[in-house]
């Protein structure tokens, strides 16, 4: 009773959290704001104002409208990394998973030294490979989360191959694919639902650390992390440079995270 | 008191206050044990038995819970003492067996640190006298090799045997009580008449009054003099165990016993 | 002890799996290492006289096993752009970098196991609600902005220590030591949060488990049950998290290095990124994993050591 009130409270804290990132990001696309790259000396270092809730940069850029864009980009990034992760995650789990013998030992020993990597530091390798740049870091990225999916769907269909449900259609004559694809995949949704949704959150933090070290989006283009290191040398004369991408990120990775927590068993 | 009362439960009432309707559990229970006595206390699962056992265990948590009525030990209602007051006669006067002794052994510690605790918590003996003791009351639970015994993990024991070192747990400090929850009930038939027979013998050798609880009727038959019959969190019957069994005066004691298998399990315990 | 040997050996046949790809990713991906050290234009001659001196020319396998066998003697190669050994342009970044990875881990053990004990004991207390709040938002910032707050909190407003400045292990190791004190807490504090999250949820199932009931018995009190008994269940899944946490620790130190101007093995590594500098890159990713995988076999270890089940269930 109490338990499931907190996950309630936890679900909509979630929603609203994302609910107004969501609204904040659309405002940048929707609002005549001041092109994110526009530079204005001498609005260098302007405080927060009326006319520019955010303050200026160092280039007298406005950080309101850098914030919007960069969020976008992240939330954008991260859509895709989790995407590439889940969808090569699944169809490597499933297929591991369901048919194991020797296929599934040796992918699973490939897959666990893969693991092996921090998922920043495999990304940073294939960065070192494929050079800096908005899509090598999804692609990157996206390669480095394929390991965790695949283990989490594939204990799903290892646990699930052995089921009634799951004799009863092979017995009615369904295909392997069939019983993969229409009966097993729904029953692991939930538990990848919640993963998607963690590993969302890590895809944000780890796109931010890519681009704080500069490796991620290229500049003049905005983003969160890079703006979070060029704000660093300011910290003092212009906290507001460092504070607002920071919140930008913190309330994006609060908001799924809640929403995970309020799935949870 | 009377003499020879160990324990006297009068009017115990216990009320759940974790859902957003409190709910009671147990209604006026009642309940007299003697030195050296068994005593059975039946009923379905649901029916309340296990709540008034936790209860004179002292074993219920206070927070989400409310209770009323006495429970007299030693001239101490337990019920109003002090934590550390009920600390002192928990696992020394007062101690409790469960129904499933896998998971209630804990399963990373050895079976020696777990017999031997009460008497770290209870006793000043020093090393060599408590490990006397535990290889004492192993013996006398009729486990084979103790000192092996003793170095195991509970996932090592059989049921049998893990149900025995819970027994020995709870006997090593001589209570005068001691509270049986469904010792048998997740134990083979074989097993069963084992344990009971044990709890027979230290009942005889050591005149610890068992409060034994079970849905088993013929087990209580064969183990207990009184008896009381519980339903729906109220005493329905209570009695001498013969009396209740031979003459049993109301409607749901009936279906209890009409239940019982015909196999005559009291013959099977009593004349092996 | 059985056990030990089969997690050392799987081990490494992972140690020989990631260094193999490593070493092939880097071979196939990042061109000719010739034209690498000597420009694009070099005369063919020239480039055709290194590959030779570097038995580029030999088959992959070949190239990777003469690199293994030198990488375990400690011959991590050459640098393309600094034309030094490897080795020993990362030798004495090693230590920066270890000691900020160990200091890290063992500020979010001592953080994390007394606060997870405190908040699961009084559930919805002030402390707890407090906490629970604080850890959801801590959760949620990542090392290098928890970073730049540190050093704009204890570096601008208390003046504890002085924004990116630092001092070499060898000159004063005690100024080292409070150098990398704010750093490990930066990487530190995000993870205990994780830490206390899970610890109050794995004490918490604990307390209804019913050999916590037969603690009380026999006569117990709360402390006795949650020291004696429940720690030792509850700590279980905490351990492999710590494993992991140690893992995103040493990975994390490599941004945190950044934040903090720490000249430790993230920041060569990230120079040599930019300038393709691929043994550097490569000695330095493999360093890191191997560090990886032996926490995660030491965890494997513990994890038995401390749960008797798990050997018992190997033999």
């Amino acid at each position: 009773m109490k338990t499931s009130k907190k996950k309630n409270i936890n679900f909509i804290l979630g929603i609203s959290v994302i609910s107004v990132m969501a609204l904040f990001i659309l405002c940048g696309k929707i609002l005549p704001l001041r092109d994110p790259n526009a530079i204005d000396a001498s609005l260098k270092f302007a405080s927060p104002s009326l006319k520019h809730p955010f303050g200026c940069d160092n280039f007298g850029r406005e950080i309101l409208s850098r914030v919007m864009e960069g969020s976008f980009s992240t939330f954008l990034i991260a859509l895709g990394t989790v995407f590439i992760g889940t969808f090569f995650g699944i169809i490597i789990g499933a297929l591991t998973g369901y048919f194991g013998g020797v296929v599934d030992e040796v992918l699973m020993r490939i897959n666990d030294a893969i693991f092996a990597f921090p998922s920043i530091l495999l990304a940073l390798l294939f960065i070192s490979l494929l050079g800096p740049g908005t899509y090598q870091v999804v692609i990157a990225l996206g390669i480095a989360f394929i390991p965790s999916f695949a283990r989490i769907v594939r204990g799903e269909f290892l646990k699930n191959r052995n089921m009634d449900y799951v004799k009863c259609a092979k017995l009615l004559g369904a295909s392997d694919l069939r019983i993969m694809v229409i009966h097993i995949l729904p029953n692991t949704l939930k538990v990848l639902l919640n993963s998607v949704l963690i590993g969302f959150n890590n895809a944000v933090l780890a796109e931010a650390s890519m681009s704080f070290l500069g490796i991620g989006v290229q500049p003049p283009d905005p983003s969160l992390g890079r703006m979070l290191s060029e704000a660093q040398a300011y910290l003092f004369k212009a906290p507001n440079y460092a504070l607002f991408p920071g919140l930008a990120i913190i309330l994006m990775v609060l908001g799924f995270g809640l929403l995970s927590d309020s799935f949870e068993k | 008191m009377e003499n020879g009362v160990l324990l006297e439960v009068t009017d115990l009432n216990i009320e759940f206050h974790d859902h957003i309707i409190p709910e009671t559990v147990v209604y006026d229970f009642d309940l007299t044990l003697r030195e050296g006595e068994i005593v059975g206390l039946v009923g379905e699962s649901g029916s309340g038995k296990s709540m008034s056992a936790l209860a004179i265990a002292g074993l219920l948590s206070r927070k989400d819970m409310k209770k009323r009525g006495q429970i007299y030990y030693d001239g101490k209602d337990l019920l109003s003492i002090s934590r550390n007051e009920l600390r002192s006669i928990q696992g020394n006067d007062i101690s409790m067996i469960f129904q499933e002794p896998l998971t209630s052994l804990n399963p990373v510690k050895k079976i020696y640190d777990q017999v031997e605790e009460p008497l770290r918590i209870h006793t000043e003996l020093d090393k060599e006298q408590r490990y006397e003791k535990v290889l004492k009351i192993l013996k006398e639970v009729e486990l084979d090799d103790p000192e092996h015994v003793m170095k195991q993990y509970p996932h090592e024991l059989s049921g049998g045997m893990r149900q025995r070192v819970m027994i020995a747990t709870a006997m090593i400090m001589e209570p005068k009580i001691l509270i049986a929850d469904e010792p048998t009930t997740a134990l083979d038939v074989t097993i069963q008449s084992q344990i009971v027979k044990l709890l027979k013998k230290l009942n005889a050798q050591r005149k610890t009054a068992i409060l034994f609880i079970s849905h088993d009727l013929s087990l209580v038959n064969s183990l207990c003099e009184r008896v009381l019959v519980m339903k729906d969190g109220y005493i329905v019957e209570s009695g001498p165990t013969k009396q209740v069994f031979n003459d049993p005066k109301e409607e749901y004691t009936k279906k209890l016993i009409a239940a019982i298998p015909k196999i005559d399990m009291t013959k099977v315990y009593r004349n092996e | 002890m059985r056990y030990a040997l089969k997690k050392i050996v799987t081990m490494m046949i992972t140690v020989i799996v990631v260094t193999l790809f490593v070493y092939i990713a880097f071979n196939l991906i990042s061109g000719d290492p010739a034209i690498s050290m000597l420009g694009t234009n070099a005369t063919p001659e020239r480039l055709n006289a290194l590959r030779e001196e570097m038995h580029l020319n030999d088959p992959v396998l070949i190239r990777y096993f003469r690199w293994l066998f030198a990488l375990i003697r400690g011959d991590l190669g050459v640098s393309y752009s600094y034309k030094i050994g490897v080795s020993d342009m990362i030798m004495d970044k090693i230590p920066v970098t270890a000691t900020m990875a160990v200091m890290a881990f063992v500020l979010m053990v001592v953080i994390s196991i007394p606060l997870g004990i405190h908040t699961s004991k009084y559930q919805g207390g002030v402390i707890d609600r407090v906490i629970i709040i604080l850890n959801q938002i801590i959760m949620s910032i990542p090392p290098f902005f928890s970073g730049i707050l540190i050093t704009f909190i204890f570096g601008r407003v208390l003046k504890l220590f002085t924004p990116g400045g630092y001092v070499s292990y060898s000159t004063d190791p005690a100024g080292f030591l409070w150098y990398m004190f704010f750093p490990s807490l930066a990487i530190a504090l995000p993870k205990a949060t994780m830490a206390v999250k899970l610890l109050r949820g794995s004490l918490v199932s604990e307390y209804n488990m019913d050999y916590v009931r037969t603690a009380y018995s026999k006569g117990n009190t709360t402390n006795g049950v949650i020291y004696k008994h429940m720690l030792k269940n509850a700590i279980l899944p905490v351990i492999t998290f710590l494993g992991m946490a140690l893992t995103d620790i040493i990975a994390g130190s490599i941004i945190v290095e950044q934040v903090f101007g720490i000249p430790g093995l993230g920041r060569i590594l990230l120079s040599s990124i930019s300038n393709r500098d691929y043994p550097v890159v490569m000695a330095i990713i493999v360093i890191i994993c191997c560090m990886v995988l032996v926490v995660n076999m030491l965890v494997d270890i513990i994890y038995s050591l401390v749960d008797p089940r798990i050997s018992f269930e190997d033999k």
